[in-house]
């Protein structure tokens, strides 16, 4: 029964809930999957470390890191890719597409690629989209109260890539420059790929003092798709007034993915004075 | 099959990649530890949930590698819905979302939940996450029981 209540019955819209339950996400490893041209497949594990079953869909999108105009990083989904694009959202496949992992299990998803005839040579990527959903949230309604639960969805996002004959991958720093933010360093880095292969590296960068000493140095991995235009604040603390040299690194050394996956390329480097005040 | 922490970290570095002993970046989870909770709504009244508000505002904690920048980001309902049609507004402002390395809500840095985030982890791996809200009732607020949806997306930005 609809029911409108009266500010003297306000107190009877108590508990109004949102959000999720205790309820542990799915853990999806490795968080990058390559594929090659010779197997043309892949294995992806899902792991409910939880204490309820999750529902968990498995879906592929094109989509590669990108910076907005302020600098910030996203990951840009594109539904319908141009024809241009070097998507493989239409044809890596996982299997199932749909499953629901038991608390403690573990779900392999294969990923099977199926390009079609004639794909020239170059490096094709989709991201995998794992979406779990925790068990529902109970909602118990009367007429004179209101509540209301909210289910969790968590959606993780990981790279698949797919190379296909010759691939090769570079770098080109489009622009450095690093300033006193105040609190922090706040350096602007625009990186342009080169090859036919997205650049995965890491960047550095150093603050040296006047003795060419490392008095701070912060490291990211970095994925370059197309290109993008950066900017990182870090954490000056408790770095002295002077006069400091702001070094750049950009090289293709990655600690988190396996060696046989990284195209090896060139380091770029680049320092500029900064003033920290 | 049941795994035991043992077998399951095991597992997990197998699962992986083939590098062999090559590190591999420890995939991201997100779990959700408390409901954003609107203790009391009053019809025509808005009720704010405050993210310091330690018993009634969500909270989430991801874990992953360590000191690794992550990409988060919620999608939030802009109101939740009843049979018959019924809805309830909800808002989110600005300051509504807190995030920390630590498990430590008093120093938790605001950030707008409306936006992505990108912060790294702990040395552990770890970040945690808080969310306000407010809801707002009309002034011929129906009971019932209302239900939405809030999704966290996470992902590493170096990939």
């Amino acid at each position: 029964m609809r029911r409108t209540l009266g500010i003297g019955t306000a107190l009877a819209m108590a508990a109004l809930t949102l959000g999720p339950l205790v309820s542990w996400a799915v853990l999806v490893a490795p968080h990058a999957v390559f594929i090659d041209a010779r197997t043309r497949t892949g294995l992806v594990y899902l792991i409910n470390t939880g204490t309820s079953a999750e529902e968990i869909t498995v879906e592929t999108r094109f989509g590669y890191p990108d910076t907005d105009s302020a600098g910030g990083i996203f990951v840009r989904m594109i539904d319908e890719p141009p024809a241009e694009a070097p998507s493989a959202a239409g044809w890596i496949r996982p299997f199932p597409r749909r499953v629901v992992v038991q608390p403690g299990e573990r779900q392999v998803i294969r990923l099977l690629a199926q390009p079609p005839a004639g794909l020239p040579e170059g490096e094709y990527w989709t991201r995998l989209v794992v979406t779990s959903r925790g068990a529902q949230v109970a909602v118990q309604g009367s007429d004179s109260v209101v509540r209301a639960g909210i289910s969790l969805i968590v959606s993780t996002i990981i790279s698949v890539t797919y190379r296909n004959g010759q691939v090769q991958t570079g770098i080109r720093l489009d622009e450095f420059r690093a300033d006193d933010g105040g609190d922090s360093l706040v350096a602007w880095v625009g990186l342009t790929r080169q090859g036919n292969a997205a650049y995965l590296g890491t960047t550095w960068i150093r603050l040296r003092d006047a003795a060419g000493r490392v008095v701070r140095e912060w490291e990211t991995p970095t994925a370059v798709y197309y290109s993008l235009h950066r900017r990182f604040a870090f954490p000056l603390d408790s770095v002295p007034p002077g006069a400091y040299t702001a070094q750049l690194e950009v090289s293709t050394a990655r600690s988190d993915l396996p060696a046989a996956n990284i195209l090896r390329a060139a380091p770029v480097e680049q320092s500029n004075p900064v003033e920290i005040r | 099959m049941r795994w035991g922490s043992a077998v399951l970290a095991a597992m997990v570095a197998a699962a992986a990649g083939a590098g062999g002993a090559e590190a591999q970046g420890r995939p991201l989870s997100v779990s959700g530890a408390n409901q954003l909770t609107f203790a009391a709504v009053f019809p025509g009244v808005p009720e704010m949930v405050s993210r310091t508000d330690a018993v009634n505002a969500g909270a989430f904690q991801v874990r992953g590698a360590n000191t690794k920048e992550v990409l988060l980001t919620f999608t939030l309902p802009a109101m939740l819905s009843a049979a018959g049609g019924r809805s309830l507004p909800l808002q989110f402002g600005p300051n509504d979302g807190g995030w920390n390395t630590q498990n430590d809500l008093a120093t938790a840095r605001a950030f707008d939940p409306r936006v992505n985030l990108v912060v790294r982890t702990s040395q552990q791996g770890r970040l945690f996450l808080w969310l306000g809200g407010t809801a707002l009732p009309s002034a011929t607020q129906a009971a019932g029981a209302y239900t939405g949806t809030l999704t966290l997306t996470a992902a590493y930005t170096g990939n």
